[in-house]
Formats: C-alpha cells, structure tokens, sequence
C-alpha cells in the first residue's frame, strides 16, 4: 500500500469525500487518518460543511411552469413533425405577392427616371457591393479560424496568459453545428445570451465602465468568433484598451482586426493615434 | 409451460429520450422534464437566489433545450448539456443584475434604517426569535454562498447541491478536473471559515 504524508491526503481528500477516488487511494486515505488527528479533523470539516448545506429545503416550481415548457415543447415538435413544405409555402406566396409588387414599381419607377444618369447608379451600386458582407464572411468561416488562431502573442494576451478554453475551438459536436443558427438567434448553443452580453458591453462601456466592458467584448470575440456582433466586440476592446491607458494592446488587437476584417484608412489613422499617444 | 424470456424494465436514458424527442415524441420529453425540472430549478433559485426569477428562468432554460433540440447528439451527456445552458443563463442573468437593484440581507428592513436583515439574525432582538433556527440557518447558509467566489460558488453549487461528478463540472464551466477539485477544496475552506467567524462550526478546515 502506498504511503501518505498529510499533504497527499490533503489533496485528494475533497475527491474521496465525493467518493471520486479509485479505491487504493481510498484505503490510503482511510489508513492514514485513521492515525493523523488532523486530517481527521479537515475530513470532518468537509464533512459538517457538506451536512450544514444539505440542510437547505428543496424549493418546488410551480405547476404552471411545467404546463408551458411542455405546451411549448409539444409545439416545436408538431412543427418539427409538418412536411418541409408546409413551412415554405405561407412565406413563399407572401414573398412572390411583394415581389411583384416590387418589380410593378420599381419598372414604373424606372420609366419616370428614364434619362437620369447611369453613372450615379452605377455607383450606388458599387458602394453596396464594397460594403462588407458580415454574414457570408462569418458563414464561410471555419470554426477553428477563431480570431485567435495563428497568433499566439494576442492569443496569449487575450487569454489573459491561459490556455484558451476548448470553447473557442468547438469541444462538442452539437455546439459546432449549432454555432451558425446562435449566430442567428443571438443565443449561443451553450445557452449564453449574446445579444444581451453585447448590449450590456455597450452599456458598461458607455457609463465608464471600461474595464467591465472590455471583460465582455473580449469574451464575446474569445469564445463566440462567428457570433454577428464578434467584430465590433473587437473594436469595442480597442476602445476600452485605449481608454484604459492599454495603448500597446489596443494597437495589437486593432492589428489583428485588420487582418480578420482587412485594412481601411480608418484603420491606420487609428494606429497612428494610438501610436502618437504611447510614445 | 415453457419460460418467457425475461424482459426487464429497463429505464430509458436520458439520451435516449433526448434523441426519441428529436423525432418527435412528446412524452420523452415529458419524462426529462419530471427527471430535471426541480434540480434546475433549485440549482437556478440557489445561483439567483429569487423565487420569481428562478420560475422564469428555468422554463426559459428548458425553452431553450427545445429550441437547441435538433442540434443536439448523444455523444454528449443530456445532463452536462443542460446544467451548461442552466449555467450560463444564470451568469448572464447576474451580469443583467448587476444595473439592478435587488433585495438582499444586507437591505434595511422596512423604516427601521439601523438594523439590517443580517444584524436581526444575529441579534437578540425581538424578531429574531420569531424565526426557527432552521430558517436563521438557511438565511445564513446562503449568504455564505453569496460571499463566494463565484468560481468556487459555481463549483460547490454544482458538486455539493446537484451531486454533478467533478469531470461533468469540468467539463461545463470548461476547466480541468483538478482546477475544479482545487475550486472546490477553496470554497469548502471559505465556507468553514465563515462558519467558524458566525460560530457555526467550532473546527477548522484550515491546517495550522
């Protein structure tokens, strides 16, 4: 039988007493305080604290909750259960309905517009298609192209010097396959509130609250990178960093928007504040 | 007479239900809902600490389950999942909270602006006796546990109070198993340090 000092026993006392140790090291443990009065004492300890808590009524929830979570259960499952079609065919006739609609004014339109210039069109046009496309960018984004992949240094800085979680990379399969519709929903598959995450980031960030602020936006950009608003949560550590006297940092992570998002004029007046002000 | 083969009863899992009621089978779901509605519940109230809003919550945790339904596969366990979303709503909840007032014990009871709910407890004031120790236990228990670390809190609501192995907490808060055995072992000392200081239990977890 292997030997215990106090130390041992201590570190693998709280798993005995939840009864998550193998067996050897169980018999270890028993051997050992049966001889050691305080680490019968810590034993005891837990064991007062763990019987104080169990003390604690169990609440009951209504029945009225029960009732809705199952109304609401039966419903999404009659959806579930309707042909594919049946879900398409409402949308579709409201959908052609204002497209002929559409079209019936726009050709009108065009007529009473007949000689106006192309060019401004042309231009209108371009000006939209320059926009970036967030949602078919995102879509397209694999899973593990995380805004921290391929770049240690801020992957470091943003993990606070941690090994970033398994959840940035998609540790189960039903939370990579229902990344795209959280994105969608603003609810991630792990039951976070995005929308409200975000919201409140704003919020904090717009009541002074730079350092709160930045907790959630860099969450949000962390674990959630294909989420809608995951971008501007990294604009958001910009400007708490900047905020924050960070400048250094700010710069990093601006650095590495650029490279998610691609660079703009806006972009480098921005470093070069950044930089003017840290040095 | 020749022995019919025996056939026991076997107890669906939990997976199993999850997956019959991805293909529709309402009364799966049902049996989920009976096995887990009050554990969340409780773990929701104890994580809020508010009956109206743990009402709320846990049926909005089991309406996500709903929504989340289809995407769910049975190489993960039905219960991780849902104390994972159950745990998650609950921290965005208190994050909400935080630009919220909310009554707790340190609040001052109704005019009297000198006493708080805590100083009743501990007093001998009229009042405090009205209350059996039962409930003077429970009030305190649980502002201990509002007076944790919400890691540690996290960590002991989850093993202590919903019996979760230490590998399920690891794998929902997303940390290793011995971080949540080391979480663990924090709290319990935090816990038995309060205990002692409100003279609940003379002993001490911490070694000398």
């Amino acid at each position: 039988m292997l030997m215990m000092n106090c130390r041992d026993v201590s570190e693998q006392l709280v798993a005995a007493y939840y009864g998550e140790c193998d067996a050897q090291t169980e018999a270890c443990l028993v051997s050992h305080r049966a001889s050691c009065a305080s680490c019968q004492s810590e034993w005891a300890a837990i064991s007062g604290v763990s019987q104080a808590f169990r003390t604690l009524s169990e609440q009951e929830p209504s029945r009225i909750s029960y009732q809705k979570i199952m109304v609401f259960a039966r419903e999404a499952a009659e959806r579930r259960q309707r042909p594919f079609w049946a879900a398409f065919w409402q949308p579709a006739l409201s959908f052609s309905i204002m497209a002929f609609v559409a079209v019936t004014a726009f050709v009108q339109f065009e007529g009473s517009q007949s000689n106006r210039p192309v060019a401004s069109a042309l231009s209108a046009s371009q000006t939209l298609a320059s926009l970036p496309d967030l949602r078919l960018r995102v879509s397209n984004t694999a899973m593990d192209q995380s805004p921290f992949s391929g770049d240690y240094q801020l992957n470091n800085f943003l993990s606070g010097g941690a090994k970033v979680s398994s959840a940035s990379t998609g540790s189960s399969n039903y939370a990579l396959d229902s990344d795209l519709d959280a994105r969608m929903l603003g609810h991630a598959p792990d039951g976070h509130d995005l929308e409200t995450l975000y919201y409140r980031a704003r919020k904090m960030e717009k009541l002074g609250d730079y350092s709160g602020a930045f907790d959630d936006y860099k969450f949000i950009s962390q674990f959630y990178p294909r989420y809608d608003n995951a971008r501007f949560a990294l604009l958001g550590m910009v400007r708490c960093l900047q905020r924050l006297d960070r400048k250094d940092d700010a710069v990093a992570v601006l650095r590495h928007y650029e490279t998610l998002h691609g660079a703009s004029q806006e972009l480098d007046d921005w470093v070069d504040t950044l930089k003017s002000e840290t040095f | 007479m020749a022995e019919l083969p025996h056939q026991p009863n076997r107890v669906p899992s939990d997976e199993d239900l999850m997956c019959d009621f991805q293909k529709g089978d309402v009364r799966a779901f049902q049996v989920l809902v009976e096995r887990y509605q009050k554990p969340i519940f409780n773990f929701v109230f104890r994580y809020l600490k508010n009956r109206e809003a743990a009402e709320e919550s846990h049926q909005e945790v089991f309406l996500r389950l709903v929504k989340a339904a289809g995407e769910y596969r049975p190489t993960a366990k039905f219960s991780t999942w849902l104390y994972t979303l159950a745990r998650n709503f609950c921290i965005d909840q208190n994050r909400k909270n935080v630009f919220r007032n909310h009554q707790s014990l340190d609040e001052k009871i109704g005019n009297d602006e000198t006493f708080s709910r805590l100083d009743r407890i501990s007093s001998n004031e009229p009042g405090a006796d009205d209350k059996s120790s039962a409930k003077q236990l429970e009030e305190h228990l649980y502002r201990i546990l509002d007076e944790l670390n919400p890691e540690q809190k996290d960590v002991f609501l989850m093993r202590e109070m919903q019996q979760l192995s230490f590998e399920e907490i690891a794998e929902i808060t997303k940390v290793s198993s011995n971080t949540v055995k080391s979480r663990m072992r924090y709290a319990l000392q935090a816990i038995q340090k309060k205990f002692a200081e409100l003279g609940l239990v003379s002993r001490s977890f911490q070694r000398d």
